[in-house]
């Protein structure tokens, strides 16, 4: 399991888990991408994204938390709150 | 949500066997492919998915789209939960005898729709998750007491499935509840991505049910390895012969002896259903095979084993010479051992051999052991059982061939009888095995299911034969397997495998002898062979050539108006009807 130790470490995570989940690009990916600028990145989608999340970084999120972020950056202010 | 299908033949590589598994369930499974892909990655084959709109699995089973026909499944995987089962059970004010009713109505929907579409589809292999609640009840001792209750109509619709999958040769179960217990019901059921999303397995229970399917395919595929290889001090036995001394190493029936003796039962348990044992350790090998013979607390004895190796050599050329002593490739091999440098030297020397990460303490030895998944099996047929025995006899030939002075002296001594066994159905299992398992005398390397060898036992175009072979040291059961497509005058060899427990007695040539003169009875002139080389297969390269085929123009031909050679010191007979037990 990874800490979330310093911000480049967890950004470089959330790309690597973004790609693997939705078959992008590593190089493509930015903070900005997210639902809206990748298709996989449906509901169901949301979802296995947020369970890898949980389970590389070792945090459980509410219900309501599952459902917010739609861009990396979301997902890394998520974990940051967290920190 | 639509019909979809996941991965694709294209990006496999060729020799790879891919497997066409549909997904039916109750709620969402969209996310286990991809796990189930990421464990059998490396196993030797792969799976192309179809996953079917998520609660229309009754529809499915009993009228299935003609996205399905054209899918041409082999397997389909049932996944339905118990509370989508039972949604809607009347609570705890209705009579019990209401409660009954609604629970045997639903139950039997399911058994009916499963035991339907077995039927209708002989070919495809049906595995049904089986029942467990994954939430609490709200009076878990009322829940026992009164009759009808969800927790004991689950019960009996486990206990209803079981007798299905007993009844129909294509039907299998997956325990899941067995899984969820093992993971914890906490971590498995995820109550918050079920109410996001309809997912009822969290990340954890996720991993644990990929494994389960993993194990099955695996299993359905025979992919199992066939033989374990033990150390003795602190693996079998608590504690160093050596310095300890038979009367002081640590195995019995109580305190922690008892560890090792229940890891032996657990082996005993792999040697009974087929798996070979071997020894290899580093010890004294007189002092080492007396305690082994003489122990009290032993569960393993000599004659439990197939090969042993106790000198002082590196293990990683031990377990070469076990292998070739028992004819068997590494990759058929699963290592246990204490050391963790023994287990480190071995994934580094002979990494295809499987090496069983023991945990530390031997109290978990047994548990770590029990259960692996490159162990399992679908169906024990008569060879797994006998395979110990016939291993036994396969030394004493051995030791015959040195006491013989030639060649020609020892397979006469033998007396070898081989009885030519028209394929059966209750044949199939064993033939499908073969196909499996047979990697070096082995024509073309087509891997067939049990299923594909009914397919062909119905079909008027397809030859198919078994061959049985006994000697003075006991029987060695159905050794070889053949599949014949003919073409009125002419026939085609598809495929043609011998197990390499009988290879060098001349099995092979008897094999197709007696399979031209059936062939000529029925008007055959012509037999096509075919060679497909693989990695494992150059044992069976000359075959076709030294058996009198011509090659021309792609493809070996032989004539089979005359009887073919076949060697004299096998006795050929043809069984009649379908006797083979």
């Amino acid at each position: 399991m990874e800490k979330p130790m310093d911000d480049q470490r967890t950004i470089e995570h959330l790309y690597r888990i973004v790609a693997t989940i939705f078959k992008e690009d590593v190089t493509s990916l930015t903070l900005d991408s997210g639902a809206a600028t990748i298709p996989r990145w449906d509901s169901f989608g949301q979802l296995r994204l947020l369970m890898e999340v949980e389970r590389v970084f070792g945090l459980r999120f509410s219900m309501a938390e599952i459902g917010q972020p739609r861009t990396i950056r979301d997902l890394h202010s998520l974990i940051s709150s967290r920190g | 949500m639509g019909f979809h299908e996941i991965g694709g033949q294209s990006e496999m590589p060729s020799t790879q066997q891919v497997i066409r598994a549909v997904l039916l369930g109750s709620f969402t499974l969209d996310h286990l492919p991809a796990t189930v892909d990421g464990r059998i990655s490396g196993a030797g084959f792969s799976v192309e998915w179809c996953i079917a709109p998520f609660n229309q699995y009754q529809q499915w089973l009993l009228d299935p789209p003609s996205d399905f026909r054209r899918f041409r499944p082999e397997v389909v995987f049932v996944a339905v939960a118990a509370e989508d089962l039972l949604a809607g059970m009347p609570t705890w004010t209705a009579a019990s005898a209401e409660r009954e009713a609604f629970g045997n109505d639903r139950t039997q929907s399911l058994v009916r729709a499963l035991e339907q579409a077995a039927a209708d589809n002989p070919n495809i292999t049906f595995a049904v998750h089986n029942l467990f609640p994954s939430q609490r009840s709200s009076h878990p001792l009322l829940a026992q007491k009164l009759p009808s209750t969800a927790v004991k109509i689950v019960a009996s619709a486990n206990a209803r499935l079981c007798e299905l999958a007993e009844r129909m040769r294509n039907v299998f179960v997956l325990d899941l509840a067995g899984v969820a217990a093992e993971v914890g019901l906490r971590d498995f059921y995820d109550p918050r991505y079920y109410y996001l999303g309809s997912i009822r397995f969290g990340a954890r229970g996720l991993e644990a049910v990929a494994a389960c399917y993993s194990r099955f395919l695996g299993a359905l595929l025979g992919k199992r390895r066939k033989c374990i290889v033990v150390d003795l001090d602190d693996t079998l036995w608590g504690g160093v012969l050596g310095d300890l001394g038979i009367e002081h190493i640590l195995v019995g029936s109580g305190g922690i002896g008892h560890a090792f003796q229940d890891l032996q039962r657990v082996l005993m348990e792999y040697h009974d259903t087929g798996v070979l044992l071997a020894i290899c350790s580093k010890n004294d090998q007189a002092i080492a095979m007396q305690a082994v013979c003489e122990h009290p607390g032993m569960v393993l004895r000599p004659e439990h084993f197939a090969a042993v190796r106790i000198n002082w050599q590196d293990k990683a050329a031990n377990l070469q010479s076990i292998a070739q002593e028992l004819n068997i490739g590494l990759d058929s091999l699963v290592f246990i051992d204490d050391s963790a440098f023994e287990r480190g030297n071995i994934r580094f020397a002979l990494p295809r051999v499987e090496v069983v990460e023991l945990p530390p303490d031997p109290a978990e030895y047994a548990r770590s052991v029990a259960g692996l998944e490159c162990l399992d099996l679908l169906a024990l047929t008569e060879e797994d059982k006998q395979r110990n025995t016939m291993q036994r006899h396969e030394n004493e030939r051995q030791n015959l061939r040195r006491r013989t002075s030639t060649i020609d002296e020892y397979l006469f001594s033998l007396r070898t009888e081989a009885m030519l066994c028209p394929g059966s159905r209750s044949l199939a299992p064993r033939l499908a095995q073969l196909t499996q398992k047979t990697n070096q005398f082995n024509l073309t390397t087509r891997r067939y299911l049990e299923a594909d060898v009914l397919d062909r036992l119905q079909d008027r175009a397809w030859r198919v034969y078994g061959f049985h072979i006994k000697d003075q040291m006991g029987e060695s059961g159905i050794v070889a397997a053949a599949f014949v497509h003919v073409e009125t005058t002419r026939a085609r060899l598809d495929t043609f495998v011998v197990s390499c427990r009988v290879l060098g007695r001349g099995v092979e040539k008897a094999f197709l002898a007696a399979i031209a003169d059936q062939l000529r009875a029925e008007g055959v002139a012509e037999l096509l062979g075919e060679f497909r080389p693989t990695e494992r297969n150059g044992v069976s390269a000359d075959f076709l050539a030294s058996s009198g085929f011509n090659y021309d123009h792609g493809m070996w031909i032989r004539s089979v108006r005359e009887p073919l050679p076949s060697p004299t010191w096998i006795v050929v007979r043809v069984l009649d009807g379908e006797t083979h037990g």
